[in-house]
């Protein structure tokens, strides 16, 4: 083993020297935050949150952090676009912003839609305020190192009271190279009180090399405020996607967040959802579509701080050839956090022998008048309705597609925004054999 | 149509059906009466092909090729249909999607052109409205929600779509009140064209007063006991089963 490099935590150090005397509003957390990167290290499988995430291979190949975009032709965008909705769009190249791709467009009066990197700038206060203040980056190495090299990514703030009328979509494209690479994107939402607002960020990539994408977002939300938030996970595949998400949201708050884990070597999802206020409901899902020797990782806490809340979160797993999952879902209930209702989901659809499943629920409970649930199942398809289908001169193969896509369609279904909605069908489909079959019979609706 | 010789299926190395030897021309309606645990549903889910029945001996033809060596899906393809006894709820799977599947693959097969949404469509339209089948339905989950008699009406719907040459119904009439039962068999009735054949299996005569039967036998512990005209259904109606399970434990 290469032990030089795996204890090497200061291979950045020239590269963070070069960030560290900008002198900008959010010097300091960068600077604390490299430095807990240092004393964390990478994480092992020794620690629990990393426990069924092997990091050795990222610890120990020798990453530099892109510093140049590259020029793509738009038809690399295409596909990840959403088809017939206008969109404030802002387009990264292995972290660095490309004009000439991105569009952002009018936006409602009153929001800011931009760059990051100018937010520090010219917002530096708003910035300050609420960066780093929904993950825990002490704790986890990954939030640490993205906090220490936070240059850009999206600002997106809604002013009180204000709707914003289009989705805003940020979309990371990763074209990696013989040298790994290694980018930091940061989305920083912040939805002030009675705001309303539409998120998706599509992590694409472009190229089979390895290279470590290493993407934070964080929403801020004040009281009575409805956010949903989307999450499209279809990186190359030599890309480890280790992404974070903290979230906080005050009183009457609803706050939606689904990520879809499609395609990368390694994806990881961790989550941190904090209900600060009264009757707030946080809705976590996800989707998971595991082939190869892919892995994926949905790691979930979520604090209840207050009484009178609900939270969801609804994971889906989809394993086929040596693909594995883990999940893990912690419910943190406060002893003032009367009145919770919590519901915690993990549904995994093994489709071979060789797949392999890990899932854990967690419960710390403090308050007593609580509704706390949670199911893990494991299984495969119904030979039943499989049975049924055939009966009907619908073949093998046909019938596993349309009862995988039954299975998985279950946490996409309820979202409202149509094509968005079909979207994701679409990105699910065209994993399942047949999934053309299945995309044409859309023109029934 | 249907000529099945000398079956034996069993479960679980569990012999169930023990010599059937059953002839069905086109054109024809036969029926199967039985007690409960006689075999019917057995002999249904072997003539589709369900892989948990293993067939130990004999043969079953359909239009002159044989059945047991194709998958349930090739069955079905080929003109066979089966509207089960207790049908399966699938949620998740929209009704109309899986229909639409399910009318192509067998087109497909039978080397017709594809259905469009719009022919497609139009074809439910027609087809719902002779068995009054509420078409809001068809936006549900495959049988998900639907009351008994719903779903008896949603088989013989398929059955329509389907078009086959070869009905088997198992206990269609089982949960159906006297109006959807009159439904069902004028649905039923609507597809004799003369070349079409029918399995109608069933517990009770009641059905065949509806769907009158051109040949009714009797199956007890699975094996054919008696054949007879629908005469025999009016009969075993006033006896029971009784009668001829003794006989066939007299001769056993
Ligand atoms: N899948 C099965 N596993 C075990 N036993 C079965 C199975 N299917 C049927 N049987 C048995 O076979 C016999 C015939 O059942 P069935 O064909 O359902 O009868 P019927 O439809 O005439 O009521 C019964 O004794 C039943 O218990
Ligand atoms: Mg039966």
């Amino acid at each position: 083993m290469t032990t030089d490099t795996m204890n090497d935590h200061r291979q950045f150090e020239s590269e963070f020297a070069r960030l560290a005397d900008r002198g900008d509003a959010i010097s300091e957390l960068r600077r604390a935050a490299y430095d807990r990167f240092l004393e964390l290290g990478w994480p092992t499988m020794r620690g629990e949150a990393y426990r069924y995430t092997d990091c050795r291979p990222i610890a120990q190949a020798d990453l530099r952090l892109a510093t140049e975009g590259r020029d793509l032709p738009m038809d690399v965008l295409r596909p990840h676009l959403l088809e017939g909705v206008p969109t404030h769009r802002l387009v990264f190249v292995n972290g660095i912003f490309n004009e000439t791709l991105s569009d952002i467009g009018t936006v409602t009066e009153g929001v800011t839609v931009c760059r990051l990197a100018d937010a520090i700038t010219e917002q530096p206060e708003l910035v300050a305020r609420h960066l780093g203040t929904t993950i825990d980056w002490k704790q986890d190495a990954f939030d640490a190192l993205n906090t220490a090299f936070v240059e850009d990514g999206l600002l997106l703030h809604v002013p009180k009271g204000v709707h914003l009328e289009q989705p805003v979509h940020v979309v990371h494209v990763t074209v990696p190279g013989e040298q790994p690479i290694v980018s930091h994107p940061r989305t920083l939402i912040i939805a002030d009180d009675g705001s309303r607002a539409t998120c998706v960020e599509t992590c694409c990539g472009h190229g089979d090399e390895a290279c470590l994408v290493n993407p934070v977002t964080e929403i801020v939300a004040g009281d009575d405020v409805h956010v949903d938030h989307y999450r499209i996970v279809r990186e190359g595949k030599g890309t480890w996607h280790i992404g974070g998400f903290g979230l906080t949201q005050g009183n009457e708050s609803n706050v939606n967040s689904c990520c879809m884990a499609m395609e990368g070597a390694l994806i990881r999802n961790g989550m941190t959802g904090t209900l600060d206020g009264t009757n707030g409901m946080a809705n976590l899902r996800g989707l998971a579509i595991v082939d190869g020797d892919r892995h994926v990782d949905n790691f979930l806490r979520v604090n209840h701080m207050k009484p009178d809340c609900n939270s969801r979160e609804y994971f889906k797993h989809i394993l086929t050839d040596r693909g594995t999952t883990a999940f893990t879902g912690r419910i943190y209930v406060e002893l003032d956090a009367q009145k919770t209702d919590a519901v915690q989901t993990n549904m995994n659809l093994v489709l071979s022998e060789t797949a392999k499943v890990r899932t854990r629920p967690q419960l710390e409970i403090f308050a007593d008048d609580v509704k706390c649930t949670h199911g893990a199942t494991i299984g495969r398809l119904d030979e039943q309705a499989a049975f049924y289908l055939h009966a009907r001169g619908i073949g093998e193969e046909a019938a596993r597609s349309l009862l995988t896509f039954a299975f998985a369609n279950e946490v996409i279904e309820d979202i409202e925004f149509a094509p968005l909605r079909k979207k994701m069908e679409a990105l699910i489909l065209d994993r399942l054999p047949h999934g053309e079959l299945l995309r044409s019979m859309g023109d029934l609706d | 149509m249907l000529e099945i010789t000398n079956l034996h299926a069993s479960v679980e190395d569990t012999p169930i059906l023990r010599g059937i030897n059953l002839t069905i021309p086109s054109g024809e309606v036969h029926s199967i009466m039985g007690p409960n645990g006689s075999g019917k549903s057995t002999l249904a889910r072997v003539l589709a092909g369900e892989e948990s029945y293993e067939v130990t001996e004999g043969s079953i033809i359909l239009d002159g090729k044989d059945l047991l060596d194709m998958d349930p899906d090739e069955r079905a393809c080929e003109g066979l249909f089966m509207a089960f006894q207790y049908p399966v709820e699938i949620p998740g799977v929209s009704t109309k999607y899986f229909l639409r599947a399910a009318v192509n693959a067998v087109r497909e097969h039978r080397e017709l052109s594809e259905l469009d949404a719009y022919e497609f469509l139009q074809l439910v339209k027609e087809k719902a409205a002779a068995l009054e089948l509420d078409t809001s339905l068809l936006d549900r989950s495959v049988n998900e929600g639907f009351s008994g008699g719903e779903k008896k009406r949603a088989e013989i719907f398929q059955m329509a779509m389907l078009d086959p040459k070869m009905c088997v119904l198992d206990e269609t009439d089982s949960g159906l009140d006297i109006d959807a039962l009159k439904i069902v068999s004028e649905g039923v009735n609507a597809l004799r064209d003369g070349n079409r054949s029918f399995l109608v299996i069933t517990h009770y005569q009641r059905l065949l007063d509806y769907i009158v039967p051109d040949v009714v036998h009797v199956l007890v512990d699975g094996r054919i006991a008696k054949t007879g005209d629908k005469e025999l259904a009016k009969q075993l109606e006033n006896e029971g089963y009784a009668s001829i399970e003794s006989t066939v434990a007299n001769s056993a």
